[in-house]
Parts: C-alpha cells; structure tokens; sequence
C-alpha cells in the first residue's frame, strides 16, 4: 500500500516537471490589435553576463514600462548563436516571440559563407540598436605606443593578433587590404574577448581586437594600451583614442538589431518601433551606453538595408582571404 | 589589506545578505540536482534580480547559488548517476557505487565535506594570493595549455581502471565526438552531417546524462527483467543487505576524513589552480583531481567500487574551482568562465570595472564578496549537511519505481538546458552507447574528459601551429610546457615498466 503511494507521488513529481517544461512555450493566438497581452520572449544569441546580454538586460528592464508587458531574456547559445536564427525562423511571427541580435553574421557574413539554411527573408528586422565599439589594444610594454608605430613595426615584424570571432579577422583582413597587404599579421584565434585579452596581458599574443568590455581594467591600471578605435565613433570613455577614419578611408563597426520572424503583424511592429523609439532615448540607457562603451544607433528599416548592403560588399572584399588563409 | 578585510566582513554581515546567500544555496541546490538544470543557468536567472541588490548582497546571491548548484549536482550524480552538472560526472563514479553498497548519507557527505574543503582554499587564495596565482596564470599561453591537457588526457588513460587499450579508446571517442562544432580558426561549422543542430556541437549535458544516467536506468531495466525470469540468488542477498546498513553506520568517521586528508588538499589545490586558468573549468579539475588521486593513493583498487577518497577526490577538486575561477576577474577584469562572466557583469550594472585597481577603488565591496562566499559555503555545509538525510531516505525507493521517474527528469533537464527537442534524441543516443560500451567494459567517463577537454586541446594546438608557424618545437623551447612534457613523458614511461613488472610475475 505504501508502495502504491509513492508510486503516486512520483507520477505526480513527474508530471509537474513535464508541466513545467511546457507551461512555458504555450502561447495563444490573436490578430495583434491588443498586443501586447502577455510576456514577450526576447531570444539572443549570445550567452549571459556579455557585452550583448549585459545591454539587452538594460535595455529590456526599461522597455517593460513603454512595453506595458514584461520581456524576458533567452539566451539561445546553440550552434555558436546559429540555431536562435533557426528557432526564431520557425516560431510564430505573433510578436512573442521576438530576437535581438539580427546583425552583422545574418546580414553580412552568412551571405558570403552560407553558415546557416535561414536567409534575411526569413526574419522581419524592426530597428537597429546599437554598434559594438571594437577596438585594437596592444600591450604598454609593446615597442610601439600608437596605431602609426604599430603599423610601421608590423610591416617589418610579425605581430600576433588574437581575434576572438571572425567579425574581427575580417576587420584585421581590411585593415591590411589598405596597406596593401604589406603588414605580416598572423590571426590566432580565441574562444572569447577575455581570453584573447588574457593571450596579450600574457605576452602570447600582440594586439587583441574586440569590443573593450574585458579590456578596461588593465587598461586603467596601465597594462594595455588602446591603439584605435575602429567605427567612426570615438569612445565615450576615452575620447583620446583616434579613430581608423583619421587614417584611412574606412571605418568598420559591427551592429545588432531587434526582429523578429517574417510576417510579424503591422500592429506590432509598430508598437515594438514605438518601444525602442522611446527605450534609445531614455536617459538611463544613454548613461548606461556611455559608461560601457555601445553607440545606440536608431535607423529606420531602410537605413539599416543600407548599411548591411555595405557592409556585406566591404566584407565580401576580404572574406575568401580571411577563410582561405585559415584552412 | 587586513582593515579592508574586516571591513569587508562587517559590510557583508547583514541579516538581508545572510538570509540571500542562504535563499541562493538552497535554491542553487535544487536547480543543480535536477540534470541539466546547471548552476551557470540558475545565476543567469536571478541576474536581473541582483541589480536591485546592493552590489554585495547581490553578488553574493549569485556565487551562493552557483556554490549550491555545484553541490546539487553531485547529489543527483550520487543518488542516481545522473550528473546534475557535468562537473560531477566524475563524483559519479564513486558516489553512486557507494549509494549502491547502501551508504548514501556518506557518500553525500563525504562529497560535501570534500566540497567545504575544496571551496574555502579556493576562497581564501582568491582574498589573500589573487595576484600572484593570476600572474603564473598568465604565463600559460597555448603551448602550455596543450600540454597540460594532454597532461591529463595520458593521466585519465594510465590511471583507469581495467586495460589501457580500453580506456584509450574510450578517451579517443570523445576527442572525437568533440570535432563536431564549429571550427575554432574560422568559426564555420564543421563535421555536422548538414543538421543545424549540431553546428554548434553536441550538447555536453545530452552526452552526460545519456551515457551515465540512462543507460544506467537501462541497466536497470535488463536487471529487473532477468531477475524476474531467472532469479539469480546471490542479488537477492545483496538487496537485503543494503537494507542492514544502519543510519548510524551510513555517516562519515572523523578518523575516515583524516587518512583521505592528502587527497582532500591535493584535490582542493588542483581544482584552485585549474580554476585560475581561464576556460578550464571544474569539470577538468574533477577529473584531473581524480586521476591524481587514483594514481597516488593506497586504496586505488578500490576506485570506481565505491571509495570514498575517490568521491573527495573529485568534489574537492570541482568546488576548489568555484572561487578560483574569480582570480582572473578581480585581478584583470578578465572573465574566466561563463560564471565569472556572469558576475562580471553584475559588478558593471553597479559601476564597478573589474581589474587590477579594484581592491583600491572598491576594497570594502570586493572583499565583502570573498567574505560572503566565505560564509555561503558554511551555509551550503550545514543545509545539505542536514537534507542528506532525506537523500538517505530517497535511496530505499525501488529501483524499479525509480527509473522512470530518473529517465522523466534526464528528458526534461536535456530538453530545458537547450530547449532543443534534438537533443533528447541525442541523449537517448548515447544512453544506447553508454549501455553497450558497459557490457564491454570501456569505461564512460573517459568519452566525457575527452569531450570536455577537446575543444581546448585544438584550439591552443592550432594557436601553436599559427605562431610557431607550423614549428613544433615551440613546445619544448618554453620552460612551463617543457616541464609539462616530461611530467607526461614519465607517466607513460612509468606505465610502460608496471606493465612489464606485472607481465614477468604473471
């Protein structure tokens, strides 16, 4: 008899889990004119506590009060970030569930080395949001101090780059494009930003490029040393680091955007335009982007066609060399 | 230092933050021991929360609960041989062989005082040695990464139980299995049979909980239906055994925990050391921690049947790795592991740039966060010091009541640590694999250090190759590697001559 009990029980445990599991991905239907009437999922591509995650965690946080409904953060890290793109395109285009992270890989590189089956049909890109501001660091004990020294030294030494993703080799490939191809640069590549970071403070590497997040405590305490920065922005933090434009014709950034899968209904993405509209220029957010180094860019659906177009065509330049000199 | 110290500790002990640690390591527990449901997962979920915090309260929640998670993983892996986190898959080994022998409470216990151990030398390097440890950790580039792992890949191999040849396939598989994901050069998927789904590689907690956890509830299942239609005698007896082991005799003995004492510190100095360096994690120092033991200990024979130095073995090493693994955070603003990441960032939202300055601009904050970890290991300590009782009573359960309810929570942990349906056919996959690699004797853990290890061993490899151009001899030319060598170098050789000693008195 007792036995029977616990049978019971645990039937019961083990139904409640099975619940659990799918209480969370149910979701009704409707034609949008109320939306939102519940919580909105918001996947990325990108796992949690980094640059990425950090600003949508912010900016999610003051997008509920214009949202009227709360947003809740997924990070969809399979596939190196492939399988969101995969996942997002399969869901209902409803507007529950939304992605952020429709950027550079979609539009730019996937075109080019067909990483994944989605194309940019496949997803509705409602707004950009920010630009990520890479930089080149190098270490204060290197014998040169600035991004000039730099280039001069690189093309008679052989400098070691650590690029955590292949964003960066492209931007380093770019860079060499204007020099003709002269500077001997070998790219090693590394798991993550910290790591990559890491190699340089360890004398393993020579120069890191990357978003600075990971960079600006040894930075402060005089250990690295910011050569350039390379969108056409300067950083909010340090203003004294030049840009890549003072040097040559280009300036090369990497942007994120907010979307969701195609067909997403007029009524919301309206509102959604309306959230981020009014979430971009919340003064929290700015002081948060400012402080951490995100330029918060808000173009409209054909500006950011625009950009993309060209940035795939600047990519497109580089990028056989890029995959070619790694295989 | 010692004034930042107490002030420290006098910032961190306030009843909301005694009351938060404790919140996040009961609730640390919970999320670790169900599979699949990690550690790393249930920080990501109260993130949001701690930016309301202040920053100690806050970050103090977030490390107890990793601290309780790492444990709540060890407690599945012992009661059920489903690691909750797969940095317990090599606490699996000897806990759930020792459950078995009817000594659950011990095995938890053990495996908690083994974690106290490897936690607070953790912690108390972090607070007074940080520096120093971080600025050896610097000094493995990829040649020393390289061959540390192949360290512990020839170490895993010789130390192993039954044949060598065994255990060297069993390791290859897993630097097999390991290929499939994208390529560490150029970042394009590779080697993925065309499935989207495997662009990224296999999931790790699919692979663990498969090949431990349910091709045990498959062994489970083969056994109840033999007995059933020949009953085999001698099981019968050993069942009632189990239940002969008195409460009282199913606890730890003071004098059990001093004879282990070397392991204990070994172990707890390995998985600091390997949580120092950034991208190893615990589930290297586990295995690693293990091996050594395996290989230095008087009771070897018995690894793998239920030792308890085995289970300390392991579970100091993993937990030595949960504080370690902030060294590079706070003395370089460098992230380390996804968890350290995590806390990376909660310091940014409260205005706080981790690095080398971070003990002069925030001395108070930072060291009220050592304290406060300090005091969730305490917490983590007596909570599961008591609930081991409950874990006790849980093992009287049937097994045969008990498999389907273990192969729900594996299907349902797979399932939410992805929310990839593929995973799960994954999983049943390797449960299939596990299940028959048993019944041939290759040991399983070994697929899973080379899965784990893997990805990193190629990675620093190609990193060697790209700077050396293409020169092996950058191995041998930097002193750290070089030593690391010839430290592998003598493990082979050293089993080569066992080998041969054991084959002249045969």
């Amino acid at each position: 008899m007792k036995n029977f009990h616990l049978r019971i029980f645990f039937a019961a445990l083990g139904l409640l889990v099975v619940l659990a599991g799918c209480g969370v991905s149910s979701s009704g239907s409707g034609d949008g004119s109320d939306y939102p009437r519940k919580a909105v999922t918001l996947m990325l591509p990108y796992g949690a506590g980094g640059p990425t995650d950090l600003f949508f965690r912010e900016f999610a946080r003051i997008a509920e009060e214009h949202l009227g409904q709360k947003i809740i953060i997924r990070n969809e890290t399979g596939g190196g970030g492939l399988t969101m793109y995969s996942r997002l395109a399969k869901a209902k285009p409803d507007g529950y569930t939304m992605a952020a992270g429709m950027g550079t890989t979609l539009y730019s590189i996937n075109p080019h080395l067909e990483l994944m089956d989605n194309q940019p049909e496949d997803f509705d890109l409602i707004s950009s949001i920010f630009e990520y501001q890479h930089i080149i660091a190098a270490s204060t004990d290197a014998p040169y101090q600035t991004f000039e020294e730099f280039i001069e030294y690189s093309k008679e030494n052989h400098v070691r780059i650590a690029s955590p993703a292949l964003t960066n080799n492209i931007f380093a490939e770019l860079i060499n494009k204007e020099e003709n191809y002269e500077l001997k640069w070998d790219i090693i590549s590394y798991d993550s930003g910290a790591e990559a970071a890491a190699a340089v403070l360890g004398g393993h590497a020579d120069i890191v490029i990357d978003a600075p997040s990971a960079m600006l405590g040894s930075e402060e305490a005089g250990d690295l040393n910011f050569l350039v920065v390379l969108p056409e922005n300067k950083m909010s933090t340090h203003p004294d680091v030049p840009t890549l434009n003072e040097f040559y014709d280009l300036s090369m950034s990497a942007m994120i955007g907010i979307g969701g899968p195609a067909g997403l209904p007029d009524e919301v993405i309206e509102k959604w335009d309306e959230v981020i509209e009014k979430t971009l220029k919340d003064p929290e957010l700015i002081k948060f982007a400012e402080n951490n180094n995100y330029t918060i860019v808000k173009k409209s659906k054909e500006e950011v066609q625009e950009y993309f177009d060209n940035q795939r065509e600047q990519f497109g330049q580089v990028i056989d060399r890029v995959v070619e000199k790694q295989n | 230092m010692f004034g930042q110290i107490a002030e420290g500790f006098i910032a961190m002990f306030t009843p909301l933050t005694i009351i938060l640690a404790s919140v996040g390591v009961i609730a640390g527990t919970i999320l670790g021991a169900i599979p699949g449901l990690t550690a790393t997962m249930g920080i990501a979920l109260i993130l949001p929360v701690t930016f309301y915090l202040d920053p100690v309260a806050g970050i103090v929640m977030l490390t107890a609960m990793y601290k309780g998670g790492l444990f709540g993983g060890s407690i599945s892996a012992i009661m059920f041989n489903a690691p909750g986190t797969p940095a317990a898959a090599a606490t699996a080994a000897d806990g759930y062989a020792l459950k078995n022998k009817g000594y659950p409470r011990k095995a938890i216990r053990t495996a908690l005082i083994a974690s106290t151990m490897g936690d607070m030398l953790g912690n108390l390097v972090l607070m007074f040695s940080a520096a120093t440890i971080a600025s050896i950790a610097l000094r493995f580039g990829p040649a020393e990464y390289t061959m540390l792992i192949l360290f512990a890949l020839v170490l895993i191999v010789t130390v192993s139980q039954g044949t060598i040849a065994k255990s060297m396939i069993s390791v290859l598989i897993g630097l097999l299995l390991a290929t499939i994901n994208a390529d560490p050069v150029t970042s394009i998927p590779r080697l993925n049979f065309g499935l989207v789904d495997l662009s990224g590689g296999i999931s790790i907690i699919a692979l663990v909980i498969g090949l431990l956890a349910v091709s045990e509830v498959f062994s489970t299942i083969e056994q109840h239906f033999r007995q059933k239609y020949k009953p085999d005698p001698k099981q019968k007896i050993e069942e009632d055994h189990n239940k002969a082991i008195s409460k009282k005799d199913d606890n730890v003995t003071f004098k059990g925990l001093f004879e282990i004492k070397r392991t204990l510190f070994r172990s707890a100095g390995i998985g600091t050391a390997i949580g120092a360096l950034p991208g190893l994690g615990p589930v290297t120092a586990a295995f690693v921690g293990y091996g050594q033991a395996l290989k230095k200990s008087k009771n070897r024979k018995n690894f793998g049947k239920g030792e308890p130095e085995g289970i300390a073995a392991a579970e100091a090493a993993n937990s030595g790795v949960a504080s370690a693994n902030l060294i590079p955070l706070v003395t370089l603003g460098i992230p380390g592991d996804a968890e350290a990441a995590i806390i990376f960032g909660a310091l940014i939202i409260h205005g706080i740039v981790p690095g080398p300055r971070i003990f002069e601009t925030n001395g108070t904050i930072i060291y009220g966060i050592f304290a406060g970890m300090l005091m969730a290991s305490v917490i983590n300590l007596l909570f599961n010091w008591y609930a081991s009782n409950i874990y006790r009573r849980i093992s009287f359960i049937r097994p045969t009541v008990l498999a389907p309810i273990i192969l729900v929570l594996c299907i349902a942990g797979t399932y939410g640590y992805s929310q990839a349906a593929f995973d799960i056919f994954v999983m049943f996959i390797f449960g299939l694999l596990g299940y028959l690699l048993k019944k041939i004797e290759v040991p399983l853990v070994g697929i899973i250090i080379g899965f784990v290890l893997g990805p990193t061993l190629e990675t620093s490899f190609r990193q060697v190759l790209v700077v050396a151009d293409g020169n092996f001899m950058l191995f041998f030319t930097q002193p750290i590697s070089l030593a690391l060598f010839l430290l592998t170098l003598m493990i082979v050789i050293n089993t080569i001559f066992r080998i041969l000693r054991a084959k002249k008195t045969a």
